[in-house]
């Protein structure tokens, strides 16, 4: 079964706050904080509200709309309590993110539902929350069903090779906007089409990623499918959006510093490291581009992707002010063991770090940050909290 | 906002229940405790209180290691 919150930062800020039920509510920043959205109640999202949509856009959409300063803190604390109650009914609990997770259970689909039943009924007696679960014989059948019924859905597939088959391609977890296209080009919009489509030109338009798709059509999750939705990271990734535009190497380099460790501490949360650094940037008139570095080892710690990402900022010349600043790190592959004796000199920083990560881990990210990280708060270029633990590209 | 409050509340059987906390002067009865969640800091454990009070929201929090009180939020509970 997979089970997924209803709206889940801003169902939490109406539980705390009873008497902004049935009001449009969005968590994120002010208006003039140049923010966007984390996450929309129902009521802001007939609104046309939605995460990811700048704050300021939320205001020009319904003046009205209650914006609530994100606390992770909190939402991390009720997340824990929500996968407590699952685990107590459930057990094999396999997280997936701050807002969702995966059951397995054995037994008859029927079982499964009354354990969902009282799932649902135990969180909102106990957090005032909502969810919405999905319940099939594979993971990425029950992903895609606990999307059908929200909020507080309860969608049972017994026969997961049909129901895929009527879905959009869109609908399927992995296959993102631009594989959509893609697949529309060719005349597939649903995933039916793909079981009628002819292997060799889906090999020839898609290579390897159409055995991939063959298996999405069958209903199936093993090999990559299961693989994406176990670990779910392609790639790790943090922006910023700066409070203001700056072309200043010093000022970037602190920011891209700050995202380094943030970046560094998912890496080390998933036991990943990453071969290629790309550098996201976006001028003030919202042109974005980015530009990667392939690099010939592995690398984890906030000190190497720093300068790796420095390294590209000092190959690019900036045309003007810098609105966004960002960084990812892909060709991800498991933390190896070989790492601890390949920079056996560097034991001491390696140490240092890990100290640092640990300090962040148990009190909070901004527990502990470099003296450029202040110095950037201080001069109003980010807000404590301002970088959110999830923003990890799945 | 961190203002140091007191607070007279039950401690009973590892459960916390506020009553009412003397504020600016004033004697705010907790009238409804909307939700309750945990949080750690450099200080150990917090334990958050979103309390209703009158007209008003407030956020109450317990540091459990100096077994104090605080207030960290107060707004007008009117949308």
């Amino acid at each position: 079964m997979h089970l997924d919150m209803d709206a889940f930062f801003a169902s939490v800020e109406i539980a705390s706050r009873p008497y902004l039920t049935g009001k449009p509510v969005a968590v994120g920043g002010s208006s003039n904080k140049r923010t966007v959205v984390a996450a929309a109640s129902y009521a802001a999202r007939e609104y046309g509200i939605h995460a990811g949509m700048a704050s300021a856009e939320a205001f020009a959409r319904c003046p009205n709309i209650m914006m609530i300063e994100p606390d992770m803190d909190k939402y991390a604390s009720v997340s824990a309590s929500v996968f407590r109650i699952i685990e107590e009914a459930a057990g094999n609990i396999d997280i997936y993110s701050i807002d969702e997770c995966f059951s397995y259970v054995d037994g008859k689909l029927s079982y499964a539902a009354d354990t969902a039943a009282m799932i649902k009924r135990s969180i909102s007696e106990k957090l005032h929350i909502t969810c919405s679960v999905g319940i099939a014989e594979n993971k990425l059948i029950a992903k895609i069903a606990s999307d059908d019924n929200k909020p507080d859905g309860l969608t049972i597939v017994e026969n997961g090779r049909e129901y895929i088959g009527g879905k959009p391609v869109e609908a399927v977890p992995g296959i993102g906007r631009k594989t959509k296209a893609a697949l529309n080009a060719l005349g597939i919009y649903k995933v039916e089409h793909i079981r009628q489509f002819p292997m060799a030109v889906l090999k020839r338009h898609f290579k390897s990623y159409a055995f991939v798709l063959r298996e999405i059509a069958e209903g199936s999750d093993k090999s990559h499918i299961l693989w994406n939705l176990d670990t779910g990271i392609k790639s790790v990734g943090n922006t910023h959006t700066l409070s203001r535009d700056t072309d200043s190497p010093a000022e970037l380099k602190a920011m891209l510093a700050i995202i380094s460790e943030h970046i560094a501490l998912r890496m080390r949360d998933a036991s990943m490291e990453g071969s290629i650094v790309r550098l996201v940037l976006r001028y003030s008139d919202f042109f974005t581009f980015s530009k990667r570095r392939k690099i010939y080892r592995y690398v984890r710690d906030p000190a190497d992707i720093h300068i790796y990402a420095c390294e590209i900022l000092d190959s690019i010349d900036l045309a003007m002010k810098i609105r966004l600043i960002g960084i990812s790190v892909s060709g991800l592959r498991p933390v190896s063991m070989q790492m601890a004796f390949e920079f056996n000199d560097n034991e001491k920083m390696r140490h240092f770090n890990e100290t640092v990560m640990d300090i962040k881990d148990r009190f909070g990210e901004w527990s502990i940050m470099k003296a450029s990280g202040l110095m950037m708060q201080r001069r109003g270029f980010m807000h404590f909290g301002g970088i959110d633990r999830r923003t990890a590209n799945h | 906002m961190h203002d140091p409050v007191s607070v007279y509340s039950i401690f009973h059987e590892g459960s916390i229940k506020p009553l009412y906390f003397l504020w600016k002067k004033s004697r705010i009865k907790v009238e409804k405790i909307t939700y309750i969640w945990n949080t750690m800091d450099e200080n150990g454990l917090n334990m958050h209180f979103s309390i209703l009070s009158g007209e008003f929201y407030y956020q109450l929090v317990y540091t459990v290691s100096q077994s104090g009180w605080y207030i960290e939020q107060v707004e007008l509970a009117i949308a």
